[in-house]
């Protein structure tokens, strides 16, 4: 199977391009986030922020991005290009060729010496990182979002924090970083995606280059139940408090009914017509926002809603019968016509977003999964509430986190 | 009738026409899945204080706008959220300084869905029990922003740059001030403000001309007549309220707004579009990645990636916000000052030439966005200003303008900053 994706499409005025690398997620975060950081800084041709960022303007302000972000237990580095189609271009000036070349400059000529980067580049990038990796407490709604995940899902790989974490980035050294890029660039498979309207042969031969079939095993993320219930409380100086619970769900994309399950966290709070955001929302006057989200990778279940400290037994209680409620079959025709023509409707907008439609088909192709959107959209339609209610039945609630004053 | 005018430059057109007293512009995408219609009224948090006609001026409770906002979803038969959801549709709205805007989208029954748009939002249902059960839920909306340091940072940059202008004040209003917001105060503002002449509808998509001006022409109440009305207009002194303000959150990184506040004297609707592109290119010489400034601040450390700036242009407020994180914003905002004192006199063409390129293409690929290019759109129509000007305005501007607006920022006692640590 090639790893190469293009998908043609005449509605879009830009032509987009990712290049895709899934690397596992291990006790080497801290070092891919900031090779990732050092390859946006400078290149041999564009040694400066300045003189890339005057290149890329000069290219009708193309966008560019290395995106990290974790999907089940691996970390996806997503080299990302953006620019108007060449139609456009006021001087007739090759966009998308010039797109690709800067693509493969970013990662084939890095600005390194036998030293490893840019030694000041090194030590700014590392401070960056550094005030990342310690800011994140300081956005309440996410942290309490990674806070659940990784109590659920302690002493695994999932609960690895994205942007690695302080103590491995102090003892990083520069001159290991370049070999490190070589090998990780070479062997991990690489997926390179183009989407507009792009014919083949006017990608050239920098596709080619730029994708990598050396395979790995694909590793599919354990899912398991751990019979036990965490309660974490934290206490932060916040005027509303925080309130998640975790389920392990014991089914995701690879195995058992994914489907259902999907359809199942809809109704229960994937939206206005949820469950959720009904009894917590509307008819409690509890919260702003109550929903719920699923990591379809690893096969777990998150509830989350902020709330006023003082109604934190009110809100559990409400929350947990909510997931009661489904399991007990208790789910209206229009609740699960709802759910989904909203799941359905959303799976076919990400075929308008050149950035989402390759980053959601890059994933599953990065785990080995051949479907496209219609195909899933077929699937859910065929879900009924029988199945929804024994997908329902394999959550076990495995975490409680509140953050509060 | 709508009526369809084309925009050759960018291959793109649009149908525009005034029905039942609502101004409605249609951009048709072909291709794409999703169709988006938007609802505006020109009422935002900012008009808390007008008179109607014979009557004296009078206040409203802070974050009256929002809290219309969120009650117009209710209808008698319950909320209106499950009949989207029914078609297919997510419905939501949100309320700025200075407008509310009501949308949806769709994939499928994008007709059907419309007429429930133009429906819910021409049809109050306010009691005083569903109006008091909101006020738990806007209570944690306010609660949620309050832990928010992005939020925060803004509104005491805000805060500290005027003297009495509403833009200060939370959108939301405080925790107080919904407290006393009742249906009556409700209906007072929804008669004068939601009338289809106060109001825009735009829509992008893949959608059937016929079909909207059926739906509009049905739907849009002809029996709302536009009322004599005044809002409060503010003269603002040119000087910041204050110079600096700060607030503790236990933040591990300091978050910052540097302000700066422009002069909106002689700015309607026919030189709107030029002064906002003005001080648009004027930003991007000054502080994108491209410039001598961030790469130097950059480089020692004094800034990170999330530097970034925004301009505001109104009727009767405008400023120029620079925001992002770090150790020393005092120091940034030190720097940027000797900067544009350094570079005032003269503009780089390259640079310029530059800078509009970028500008170009921005504005090319917001068409590849459905939402974005509505909500973009509406922003000008709101305010009688045609978007579709900005190529041409765009091209036209000249290093002696630019010039003009950068010296303006060498005003002193114009600039203020606002610290989170």
């Amino acid at each position: 199977m090639d790893n190469i994706n293009i998908i043609k499409s005449e509605k879009f005025k830009n032509n987009a391009i990712s290049l895709v690398i899934p690397l596992d997620l291990d006790n080497r975060v801290t070092e891919y986030n900031l090779i990732a950081a050092l390859l946006k800084r400078g290149t041999m041709k564009y040694p400066t922020s300045k003189a890339i960022w005057e290149h890329l303007q000069n290219l009708y302000g193309a966008v560019f991005d290395i995106v990290v972000s974790k999907k089940g237990e691996k970390l996806f580095l997503n080299f990302y290009i953006q620019c108007i189609n060449d139609t456009y271009a006021l001087e007739g000036e090759p966009l998308l060729k010039e797109a690709l070349d800067f693509l493969y400059e970013v990662v084939n000529n890095p600005l390194v010496t036998e030293k490893g980067f840019d030694e000041s580049y090194f030590e700014i990038e590392k401070d960056n990182l550094r005030d990342l990796i310690n800011s994140r407490k300081d956005n309440k709604d996410s942290y309490a979002l990674d806070r659940i995940l990784e109590i659920i899902t302690e002493g695994e790989p999932y609960s690895i924090y994205k942007y690695g974490d302080v103590e491995k980035l102090n003892a990083i050294k520069n001159e290991d970083l370049p070999s490190l890029w070589k090998e990780i660039y070479n062997n991990n498979p690489r997926f390179l995606f183009a989407c507009g309207n792009i014919e083949g042969k006017a990608l050239g031969d920098k596709v080619a280059l730029l994708s990598n079939n050396a395979g790995k095993d694909i590793s599919i993320p354990k899912t398991s139940f751990k019979n036990e219930v965490k309660e974490v409380k934290e206490l932060m100086d916040v005027n509303q408090g925080k309130l998640c619970l975790g389920y392990r769900t014991n089914v995701s994309i690879f195995n058992g009914d994914y489907f259902a399950l999907t359809v199942m966290n809809s109704i229960l709070g994937g939206g206005t017509h949820s469950k959720l955001f009904n009894e917590v929302r509307e008819k409690n006057s509890l919260a702003y926002y109550s929903y719920s989200f699923i990591e379809k990778f690893k096969g777990l279940l998150v509830i989350s809603c902020g709330i006023d400290s003082s109604n934190y037994e009110k809100a559990t209680t409400i929350c947990k019968t909510q997931m009661e409620e489904v399991k007990s079959g208790n789910i209206s025709k229009e609740e699960i016509n709802s759910a989904k023509k909203k799941l359905i409707s959303d799976l076919r907008t990400i075929t308008d977003s050149q950035y989402s439609y390759m980053d959601y088909i890059s994933a599953l192709r990065a785990y080995g999964i051949q479907y496209n959107i219609e195909d899933i959209i077929r699937e859910l339609e065929k879900v009924d509430i029988d199945r929804v209610v024994q997908c329902a039945n394999t959550m076990e609630l495995n975490g409680v986190y509140f953050m509060t004053k | 009738m709508l009526e369809r005018v084309y925009f050759d430059n960018i291959k793109e057109k649009m149908y525009t026409g005034v029905i039942n007293g609502l101004r409605t512009y249609v951009i048709p995408k072909r291709g794409y899945t999703k169709s988006f219609a938007m609802l505006t009224t020109k009422f935002g948090s900012n008009q808390i204080e007008f008179a109607k006609k014979g009557e004296g001026m009078k206040e409203y409770p802070k974050g009256i706008a929002h809290f219309l906002e969120h009650k117009l979803f209710e209808e008698e038969e319950g909320n209106i959220f499950n009949r989207f959801a029914e078609l297919g549709a997510s419905p939501n709205a949100y309320t700025n300084s200075e407008i509310t805007t009501y949308y949806f989208t769709s994939t499928e029954g994008f007709k059907e869905n419309l007429e429930l748009l133009v429906k819910f939002v021409y049809n109050p249902y306010l009691t005083e029990e569903n109006v008091n059960k909101e006020k738990g839920i806007i209570e944690q909306e306010i609660r949620m922003y309050d832990d928010n340091p992005g939020f925060r940072v803004y509104f005491n940059a805000l805060e500290c740059m005027y003297h009495s202008h509403p833009v200060r004040y939370d959108i939301a209003g405080t925790v107080e001030s919904i407290y006393q917001i009742t249906p009556e105060l409700l209906y007072e503002c929804y008669n004068t403000f939601y009338v289809p002449e106060n109001m825009v509808m735009t829509i992008v998509g893949d959608v059937n001309i016929e079909d909207i001006e059926k739906v509009l022409e049905k739907t849009v109440p002809q029996d709302r007549n536009l009322a004599d009305f005044e809002v409060k207009q503010y003269s603002e002194e040119p000087i910041v309220k204050e110079r600096k303000v700060h607030k503790k959150m236990g933040l591990s990184i300091p978050n910052f707004i540097i302000g700066f506040k422009d002069n909106p004297k002689g700015i309607d609707k026919n030189n709107f579009m030029r002064r906002k592109l003005q001080m648009d290119i004027v930003s991007k010489l000054l502080f994108s990645r491209s410039s001598s400034l961030y790469e130097e601040m950059y480089s020692s450390g004094l800034i990170n990636e999330s530097f970034s700036y925004e301009y505001t242009l109104e009727a009767d407020y405008s400023h120029l916000l620079i925001g992002g994180e770090s150790r020393e914003p005092e120091k940034v905002m030190e720097r940027i000052k000797q900067y544009i004192k350094d570079k005032k006199d003269i503009v780089n063409s390259e640079d310029l030439q530059r800078v509009k390129k970028m500008m170009v293409g921005s504005f090319i690929s917001r068409f590849n966005n459905v939402e974005g290019l509505g909500n973009f759109v509406k922003d000008y129509f709101i305010r009688g200003v045609n978007p579709f000007d900005y190529y041409d305005i765009l091209k036209d501007i000249n290093e002696e303008e630019i010039t003009q607006r950068l010296q303006y920022l060498t005003n002193d006692d114009r600039w203020c900053i606002s610290i989170i640590d």
